[in-house]
């Protein structure tokens, strides 16, 4: 069997929002073993639908399998904000759910006369009108999600940004956040798309072998896991940011949360004071905030300092991109005043745009161009020393986790995995090997041209 | 309408296919009862990566299929932790009890499997269990539910942030053996060597004497004696530093209703008008109201620890009349565990008074427990002080120390350390040590 036989689902899910119709088609084997998966596959499909506007989900060969941090979905579209063709790494539990729910590769085309949430499960894809989510807090729109459509395992959601203020909207994966910072929730809100549900029964065959190799690779990372804290802070270290703000997190009781099969928690939930984003949201004084984006709380905790938490709250909760609202708060704001600002912008009496200027790049050191941010999804963190400090390592790093369906925060963090490590997971015959390795090469160079 | 024949028949019934397993323990399992495999989930190290349910599923259906696993990870973003649902293999399985076809089977090494060739997939098991471990997978709709793996738990093995241990529970539990070799060792001495001696020792200048029988004394004499007053400080001092630890652990009375409690372990239960533990109390006045109309020590005429500790006699036999009161209140042990200490023991009110100015506390921290299915300490606690439904709700409950007899049977059997012993300063509870719940 080949690893399209066993890699794969085999199916294409294509969403015609315009007429709320579904299709299933076989996924082309062809495709794959041209492309192999993930991003490069993602813009074949892209150039294919291109018409409709599309956005397109996919997965990589190694997406919900045993290889490490193989939790990664890829969304590919052409940004409201830049113009550019855009790949969203989106982690935590999508894309293995995808897979799991029957579909390797969904594609959305056209625009819902009303405002849909889209349910994936079982092989279908079902719309459920949801008028009543509109200027919802994520929060509040989960808990009615769930209510109203049923548990999902995992969900991309939009807050009430994304409708009043796209240029500073920012899709959530579940409460938390994600690295959405070039427009996805901003076209999901042109397309009157409230969010999308996965919920998967189903599972592939990756085999036994895949365990083995699993556990022989974190026996060799285990040296590099253990001198590494868990959590945010992790990640905070690498990226050379400034002392003062990880300090920021050392006060705050925090447990670490990793994705898919990741053993490199980047993640960590941390107590928090929040304030409320819609009027209709219940206020909560104290609740726990999940801490996801790495880039954003950087760029809030530079402007407010020990009140970033209340913020970057009030920002995850209205679906706002922090860095984009880092960008409007002037020095020595005032939480109060910071907080109502928000608010206004969730809200759209205030209007945002999206970082042109590559703002980001000024905070961090070692910082990506625009251009490259765009294409990478925006919310990929640079490192600032090792394999992957310069741009061009860092670039083919970040595609190759795309097109295999790896986190690739972990591949940055962790650059003694080398691709033919990734390939073994792939389980292929010797000779086999070498043609997919350049197959391979190929995807990465054609993702990081496009 | 004539009746029916008699059927003649042999029909076979679930009895005979299934037969139940036997309730009744050999001795050996009662007091040495068999070694309980069990996994524990430590929600502190837990990150959620769903690892667990992967490898499960793996083994489950041959497919990385986490619905089709028997744990489940249940990530909860709002009070940010991850729980599992995992079969407990518990003691007393109620998803045994409730299966209608008799498929599921606590088999000799404590762990609770399901036979598929009789499961008929009703759900009733998930109902009945509190965890809902037995879990429905969507994609089969059979039930899958933990079985360790034949001893070797793969989500164990590969939890990356061990948070997950695979425990064969305790082969001896210390403060078990510890407690009962001072018990013994107390009721030899007090009530065979040192005949007597509970109630009053002399030697020289030192006194000590039971604290109700001083305050009887007081009342029936009329006067208060510093040197007999003094007497009880020894009591009073254990009392004051370690709570009632003389209940738990020196009172030979108190090892006698022990011994009844674990031979006969099926309670009746008590009225719930006689359930009050102020009784005590009132006891104690009684008998020191009694003492001083009557001029005598009133109670200690009938007092079960003065009793036992009197009749022993030099022909190394018990014997008296007033020894009948022995038996006659360890017979309510039938009704409920150490009922005489919980209601009626006017020494137990004394020391449970003085309890009050204890240096240490027991503290369970109910976050750390996994309260939906253990609450063994509640179960174990032979006074009864431990709130089942608070640590179900996940709140760390008080434990009343004057009503504590600190015999830590609490903190010896919980397998996941909720349970520990606190100087009473400290704030905070196993799991939250900067909250403090109490």
């Amino acid at each position: 069997m080949t690893f399209y036989e066993t890699h794969f689902t085999r199916n294409i899910g294509i969403i015609d929002l315009s007429d709320l119709s579904v299709q299933v088609v076989p996924l082309d084997e062809s495709i794959i073993s041209e492309h192999i998966g993930g991003a490069a596959v993602n813009r074949i499909l892209f150039d294919r639908y291109g018409d409709d506007n599309p956005i397109i989900l996919g997965t990589g060969p190694l997406t919900g399998s045993f290889a490490p941090a193989s939790c990664l979905m890829i969304a590919t579209f052409r940004s409201p904000l830049s113009g550019r063709i855009s790949n969203v790494p989106l982690t935590i539990r999508t894309g293995p759910e995808m897979k799991c729910a029957g579909f390797d590769f969904i594609i959305i085309k056209n625009a819902a006369l009303q405002t849909q949430v889209i349910s994936v499960r079982e092989r279908t894809m079902t719309f459920h009108t949801a008028d009543s989510l509109l200027n919802r807090g994520i929060t509040e729109a989960s808990t009615i999600m769930r209510r109203e459509i049923g548990h999902a395992r995992s969900a991309i959601i939009t807050g009430p940004a994304a409708e009043k203020n796209p240029g500073c909207s920012s899709v959530s994966l579940g409460r938390g956040g994600s690295f959405d910072k070039t427009g996805l929730a901003s076209i999901m809100a042109s397309k009157n798309l409230k969010g999308i549900v996965f919920d998967g029964i189903d599972g592939l065959p990756f085999g036994d072998g895949n365990l083995v190799r699993s556990e022989t690779m974190l026996k060799e990372l285990a040296s590099s896991l253990r001198g590494k804290r868990p959590g945010i802070n992790r990640v905070l270290e690498q990226i050379g940011a400034d002392s003062a703000i990880i300090e920021l997190l050392s006060a705050k009781k925090m447990r670490p949360m990793a994705c898919y099969h990741c053993p490199f928690p980047c993640m960590s939930h941390i107590d928090v004071v929040a304030a409320p984003v819609s009027e209709r949201n219940d206020v909560e004084e104290k609740r726990k905030l999940t801490l996801t984006d790495h880039l954003g709380f950087v760029a809030l905790a530079d402007k407010c300092k020990a009140d970033v938490f209340p913020v970057i709250a009030a920002c995850t909760e209205g679906g706002l991109d922090p860095v984009a609202v880092s960008r409007l708060i002037p020095g020595g704001g005032i939480l109060p005043d910071i907080l109502s600002m928000v608010q206004r912008m969730c809200d759209g009496t205030k209007r945002g745009e999206p970082d042109k200027d590559n703002h980001m790049g000024e905070l961090v050191p070692g910082g990506i161009p625009q251009e490259e941010r765009d294409r990478f999804g925006g919310g990929m963190v640079p490192l600032t020393s090792g394999e992957f400090a310069s741009l061009e390592s860092w670039k083919k790093r970040v595609a190759l986790s795309m097109i295999l369906g790896i986190c690739p925060l972990f591949l940055l963090m962790f650059p003694e995995i080398n691709d033919s490590d990734l390939i073994d997971f792939l389980a292929l015959d010797d000779d086999e090997r070498g043609p997919l390795q350049d197959r391979l090469h190929q995807a990465i160079d054609s993702v990081c041209r496009f | 309408m004539s009746q029916p024949a008699k059927d003649q028949t042999n029909s076979i019934t679930l009895d005979d296919l299934r037969p139940r397993p036997k309730e009744k323990k050999s001795l050996s399992e009662h007091f040495m009862p068999p070694r309980h495999s069990y996994i524990l989930f430590d929600p502190e190290k837990c990150t959620g990566c769903g690892t667990c349910e992967m490898v499960c599923s793996q083994r489950n259906v041959s497919k990385i299929a986490p619905s089709s696993a028997s744990i489940q990870v249940i990530r909860d973003e709002e009070l940010g932790r991850n729980f599992t649902i995992l079969c407990q293999h518990c003691r007393r399985p109620l998803c045994m009890e409730v299966c209608p076809t008799r498929a599921i089977e606590k088999d000799d090494d404590g762990v609770v499997r399901i036979n598929k060739l009789f499961c008929v997939e009703c759900g009733l098991c998930t109902m009945a269990c509190p965890e809902a471990a037995p879990l429905r997978d969507h994609k089969t709709k059979g039930i899958n539910k933990c079985d360790l793996c034949n001893g070797n738990p793969l989500c164990v093995k590969h939890c990356p942030e061990k948070a997950l241990t695979f425990t064969k529970g305790k082969a001896f539990r210390w403060i078990k053996g510890l407690r009962w070799s001072v018990q013994l060792i107390s009721f030899l001495l007090l009530v065979m060597v040192f005949v007597g001696t509970f109630c009053y020792f002399k030697a020289g200048d030192v006194t000590l004497a039971c604290p109700t029988g001083v305050l009887q004394n007081i009342a029936s004499s009329k006067t208060i004696v510093l040197v007999g007053a003094s007497s009880a400080l020894a009591l009073l001092i254990l009392t004051a530093l370690a709570g009632r630890l003389f209940c738990g652990w020196v009172c030979p009375f108190g090892f006698i209703l022990d011994l009844v409690g674990t031979i006969i372990p099926k309670k009746i239960g008590w009225p719930s008008f006689l359930k009050s533990r102020m009784t005590k109390y009132g006891v104690l006045a009684g008998a020191v109201g009694a003492s001083s109309v009557l001029g005598y020590q009133a109670f200690c005429t009938i007092c079960p620890i003065g009793s036992l500790c009197r009749s022993y006699g030099v022909q190394g036999v018990f014997r008296g009349a007033e020894l009948a009161i022995v038996p006659a209140l360890a017979s309510l042990e039938v009704a409920q565990r150490r009922s005489w200490c919980r209601y009626f023991c006017p020494v137990g009110a004394v020391l449970g008074l003085m309890a009050n100015a204890r240096l240490i506390k027991i503290v369970i921290g109910a976050n750390r427990c996994k309260k939906f299915s253990c609450t063994q300490c509640a179960e174990v606690c032979p006074v009864g002080i431990i709130d089942k439904d608070l640590l179900r709700e996940g709140v760390s409950p008080i434990i009343p120390m004057t009503e504590c007899i600190m015999c830590m049977r609490c903190i010896d059997r919980c397998p996941y350390g909720a349970a520990k012993i606190r100087f009473r300063w400290q704030k905070g509870v196993p799991g939250i040590p900067e909250e403090t719940t109490l």
